[in-house]
């Protein structure tokens, strides 16, 4: 072994000492750096993959027996709500949702239902009540046109312009704060 | 008052840890460890005392104590209500506290034998973990904080811990396997602080280590088991990341295991040792920070809360004191001597090192890597189990490899033609293995291959113990007496039983996987499912209304006889919990689930399946929780004969006669 | 002889192995739709859980997603363009195991990497002289050291201008309504009562029907001495639904504290309701000092 001089090895251990702090500082920045994304972040806040792109199609018989497509509705705004009669918080956004479509579809604004996984009886009794037009709800008994959708959950909405692309997705109640800040501006004045 | 006395005594608990440190610092230099052994005590009996106050809130149905309010409930079972003290993140660090207390108070018992210097400032450590545990479960976890005003009952604990006893025994067992990862940590950073640059920590370390790595294997196999039995969705790993928090340390103290073998054996790879043990408690806890802080997503993980940033803090500062302390002193280490020569036993160990960590670098990589690519790039990926069946099995197929090899080759050097002699016999029957079954029609290389690996393991070990054993008898020793010199002592049977547990794991985690047959159909009552040619008839469906849930029941007649399985549904909590009915046999089981009920209950969707060597798996998981237990089980002492003591008196008495 | 013989038995061994590895990777029956189905709902997260896959979830969305995958493979599709098709619609996220291209490509060569790398330095390990490496191992290891710490010092300032992470962050907090409700919770958690009752009173505001933030903000105020507005925030609740019992108590407690001469009534009403309620016992001594 080759033998070290004292003082050198000494200034040395003081050299090492201080890079062993400066890479242990580093390390533990970096291990702070990736561990912390996600800390504090709902995890339902996931980007969708249909924002920007056309619409997938939306074609089915509806809650009150007739046929209904999306894109017949081409030129309108469309606000598309995935629904459910069990679900509490559709049930509270769809007085929001009727008041909406009163107020603005003069300006061009139409609400249109995917009622997914569902009972048709309890779902149409519950427009009854909430003043919801069962023609324009689209029936999705197991779920297939929510697939479509890439839908999360129940309630969740999306904004399709009148080109037909989607432009928005909310998951979770609409509000109207949400409908003020991205509806409104795609409407006719 | 329960939850005063709760918070007084975590806070008693935090200051007994920092006055501990004082104390064994003091001791490590020179002073006296009786006071540090005195107040180490104190800190268990904190711990003891907040867990006991939890329990007895919990017991006594107190919902103005916020955990009690969360997670307790009056028609829960005694027995659940006890367990529910680990059922939520809160409760379990008191667990925690209580078992690292623990190991404090044993190891401080007394000094090891063969390196007394380095225990004052182990225990130092151990007493800092302990000191950063109590801060967090004081300040960031919120157990004992009061609720008003008081609600009348709680929800009661998730209805899917509630629904086997091995609640009681999984996260205890599992406690003690990562927090015995704390003892080599504990001593490896005294060696480098002392300066002792010698195997002796490895020494003193040993024991405790085999007891954290047998502990941590039940646990994990346990884990599993729950996960086929009791959780019902067909599988029994799912490479979720709480699942793989607990393989990560396990597989790099498996490692050390190892390569400290080498080390005792001569002065090489003294930092790569350092470094492993320091890896492995780091890696624990950074399995407890995942778990605890939600920023994996996780059918396991606790819900959020302040813990979690407090714990990454614990994780950074453990990883940058330990990587400054090793590089700090690695200059006192000097020169290793070689491995040995190419094909010798250390080169063996040093590649099954290799392989063990490359998985656990895969597995790590896996878990971590949704949060790097999204702190990187903000990309949101995710990465299951596809991922992880595709990377780990190799590995694994390369570790039954070497575990073939390594016992064969010699120590001191070995060639390839002498190697190839000793391991004839075992490749044979290998191959002969693989043989019947890729022409018998069993699918899929890797499967076919590691059924043919784990023969060689067996055979290898057999083999040598035949050998063994008629050199024994040659030499003129009785039947009993030459096993047991033909078994080599307890360290050596040990560590073959777990050898022996880890191929027959690995030969029935190859079958299950590859050849189990499913099938899942919508049955009416008197309709068949079958698989595998394996008939079962659906008999009846049974609908029931329980205390707090609605469960649907389908019974089935098989060849084993009649299975039952169940889908309960609880609306307070919104939890589905499927339970499985499962007839096992040695050569698999029977496996059936209900997966939906019809609304009418005139029909269910069930799913049926028969599962190879599952049975196996469990048994594995026992033969190597043993053969670590075994290995580690202290070898008492023969004390050396005492020395004729020669009275000068009597000497000059004959010579004056 | 001997060695003739061992010879042919290891030649029969050999070929044998051979022949079955061969019959082994040629694989068993073909997949029924079925087995397919499940082996891709493995391959897919499911988008409601914690991280489960959609083969072993029992979710509604998990059942949907089973149905679609099934109907699209008995359509013709082949595994890999129905996961291409389900990554199209909720993201790249929706794949457990992550495309190759882009962000995922690390995922599949840092292993192999180090692996070699690992086998690199083993080989080195075995074939090292003993006395002149000390010497060399000494000045290396400074070196090794440097080169981390470059390298973790480049990690950690890409991560620091990314600067993805500072906009999740904010757009979590962004998304007030479903989150108020959470920001209220964390602030009253963490002390911060006043910001904790501006949270709720944003949620309100955003979804006047919502109970629970209603509940916990007439709490709130309750606690911080703003009797008044509690008594207002929680009496239309009351009337909502008259029979919340925790509605009734907190708005009864606020309308003694605002001095309200219909406080005893309403709590006589949470008596009725909740007579073994804990908080019963208080109630009753507070009626009856009356």
């Amino acid at each position: 072994m080759t033998a070290v001089p004292v003082d050198a090895a000494g200034g040395r251990r003081l050299g090492r000492g201080a890079l062993g702090v400066a890479l242990a500082l580093c390390i533990a920045a970096a291990a702070w750096a990736v561990f912390s994304t996600g800390l504090g972040r709902d995890p339902r806040d996931v980007p969708s993959g249909l924002v920007g792109r056309p619409a997938p199609a939306l074609r089915g018989s509806t809650l009150a027996g007739g046929t209904l497509d999306l894109a017949a509705l081409r030129g309108k705004v469309v606000l598309v709500n995935v629904w459910a009669a069990w679900c509490g918080p559709c049930r509270d956004e769809l007085p929001l949702l009727t008041a909406a479509e009163r107020a603005l579809g003069g300006r061009g604004l139409r609400v249109v239902g995917i009622d997914t996984r569902d009972g048709a009886r309890q779902a149409k009794s519950l427009l009854a009540t909430s003043g919801g037009d069962p023609t324009m709800s689209v029936v999705d008994p197991v779920g297939r046109v929510a697939v479509d959708w890439g839908v999360l959950g129940v309630p969740e909405t999306f904004l399709v312009d009148a080109d037909g692309v989607v432009q928005g997705r909310q998951v979770g109640p609409l509000t109207s704060s949400w409908i003020d800040r991205n509806v409104v501006p795609l409407l006719s004045p | 008052m329960t939850a005063h006395l709760g918070a007084t005594a975590l806070a008693a608990g935090l200051v007994a840890a920092l006055l501990a440190l004082w104390s064994w610092v003091a001791a490590a230099r020179g002073g006296d460890a009786r006071t540090a052994r005195r107040v180490t005590w104190l800190m268990l009996a904190a711990a003891a005392g907040a867990c006991a106050a939890l329990e007895w809130a919990l017991l006594r149905h107190d919902f103005g104590v916020r955990f009690v309010a969360d997670n307790g409930g009056r028609d829960v079972p005694v027995y659940y209500t006890v367990t529910s003290l680990w059922s939520a993140l809160e409760g379990s660090l008191l667990l925690w506290l209580l078992v690292l207390s623990s190991y404090a108070v044993l190891l401080a018992r007394r000094a090891p034998a063969r390196a007394p210097h380095l225990h004052a400032p182990a225990m130092a450590v151990v007493s800092a973990v302990g000191a950063a545990f109590f801060a967090v479960a004081l300040f960031a976890g919120n157990a004992f904080g009061r609720v008003t005003p008081v609600p009348s009952d709680g929800p009661g604990p998730n209805p899917l811990l509630q629904h086997h006893p091995a609640m009681g025994v999984h996260p205890p067992l599992l406690y003690v396997g990562f927090l015995g990862m704390l003892v080599p940590f504990a001593y490896a950073a005294a060696a480098l602080v002392t300066g002792d640059t010698s195997s002796a920590w490895i020494t003193a370390a040993r024991r405790w280590t085999l007891v954290g790595w047998s502990a941590l294997s039940a646990g994990i196999v346990l884990g599993a088991w729950w996960a086929y039995a009791v959780l019902g969705w067909g599988g029994y790993w799912g490479w979720d990341p709480v699942e793989n928090a607990s393989l990560l340390p396990w597989l790099t103290a498996t490692a050390l295991l190892h390569s400290t073998m080498v080390q005792t054996r001569r002065p090489t790879l003294r930092l790569w040792n350092l470094s492993l043990a320091g890896a492995t408690f780091v890696l624990v806890l950074i399995g407890t920070f995942l778990t605890r802080s939600g920023v994996v997503a996780s059918v396991h993980s606790f819900t959020q809360s302040p813990v979690g940033p407090a714990l990454l803090a614990i994780v950074v500062a453990a990883l940058g004191g330990f990587t400054a302390l090793l590089v700090w002193r690695s200059d006192r280490l000097g020169a290793d001597v070689g491995i040995g020569a190419p094909v010798s036993r250390g080169t063996a160990l040093l590649a099954n090192n290799l392989v063990l960590l490359a998985l656990a670098f895969t597995v790590l990589l896996g878990t971590v890597y949704p949060l790097l690519a999204e702190a990187l790039s903000g990309a949101r990926l995710s990465v299951g189990a596809p991922y992880f069946d595709r990377m780990a099995p190799p590995l694994g197929l390369a570790l039954l490899l070497l575990m073939a090899l390594a016992p064969v080759v010699h120590w001191d050097g070995d060639t390839a033609p002498a190697v190839a002699r000793r391991l004839a016999l075992p490749v044979a029957v290998g191959l002969a293995t693989v043989a019947v079954l890729g022409v018998a029609g069993r699918a899929g290389v890797g499967a076919v291959l590691a059924c043919g690996l784990g023969a060689v393991v067996v055979t290898g070990i057999v083999a040598d113990l035949a050998g063994r054993l008629r050199v024994a008898r040659r030499s003129g020793l009785g039947w009993i007496a030459a096993t047991s010199k033909a078994l080599g002592g307890r360290r050596r049977v040990g560590g073959l039983l777990a050898h022996v547990g880890i191929a027959l794991a690995g030969v029935a985690i190859a079958a299950s996987s590859s050849w189990t047959v499913a099938n899942e159909q919508q049955l009416r009552v008197g309709d068949s499912i079958s698989a595998a040619g394996v008939h079962a008839r659906l008999v009846d469906i049974q609908r029931r209304r329980t205390g707090t849930g609605m469960s649907t029941r389908a019974v089935l007649e098989t060849p084993r006889g009649r299975l039952t399985a169940a889908l309960t549904f609880f609306p307070k909590r919104g939890v589905l919990l499927s339970s499985p009915a499962i007839a096992s046999r040695p050569s698999g089981d029977y496996y059936a689930t209900v997966v939906q009920v019809a609304d009418d209950g005139r029909s269910a969707r069930v799913r049926f399946a028969v599962d190879p060597l599952v049975p196996e798996l469990w048994l594995a998981g026992a033969l190597v929780a043993a053969g670590g237990v075994l290995a580690g089980w202290p070898v008492r002492r023969r004390r050396p004969p005492v020395p004729p003591v020669t009275i000068p008196a009597q000497r000059e008495l004959v010579v004056v006669r | 002889m001997r060695t003739v013989a061992a010879a042919a038995v290891a030649v029969v061994l050999v070929a044998g192995a051979a022949v079955g590895l061969v019959r082994a990777a040629s694989g068993g029956a073909p997949p029924t739709v079925a087995q397919q189905t499940e082996q891709v709902a493995a391959g897919l997260r499911c988008p409601t859980c914690a991280g489960e896959s959609v083969a072993a979830s029992r979710a509604d969305a998990a059942d949907s997603m089973r149905a679609v995958i099934a109907d699209q493979l008995r359509a013709g599709r082949t595994p890999a363009q129905v996961r291409a098709w389900f990554a199209q619609r909720y993201g790249d996220w929706v794949l457990l195991d992550p495309p190759s291209r882009g962000p995922g490509l690390p995922l599949h060569l840092l292993p192999l990497a180090a692996l070699g790398i690992g086998a690199i330095a083993l080989v080195g390990a075995t074939r090292r002289r003993p006395p002149q490496a000390g010497v060399v191992r000494r000045r290396r290891v400074p070196l090794v050291a440097a080169a981390v710490t470059a390298c973790a010092a480049i990690a950690v300032a890409v991560a620091a201008t990314s600067g993805a992470a500072q906009p999740q962050l904010s757009s979590a907090a962004a998304a007030a309504p479903a989150d108020g409700v959470q920001r209220g919770r964390q602030l009253e958690a963490q002390g911060r009562l006043e910001d904790a009752a501006t949270a709720y009173r944003a949620a309100l505001r955003d979804d006047p029907a919502d109970e629970q933030v209603a509940l916990r903000l007439g709490f709130l105020l309750l606690r911080t001495q703003h009797a008044a507005e509690a008594v207002d925030v929680l009496t239309p609740v009351v009337a909502r639904n008259g029979r919340s019992t925790q509605a009734l108590l907190v708005l009864g407690l606020a309308q003694r504290a605002a001095g309200d001469p219909a406080a005893s009534a309403t709590l006589q009403r949470f008596l009725a309701l909740a007579p073994d309620d804990p908080a019963a016992g208080k109630v009753r001594s507070l009626l009856g000092s009356r």
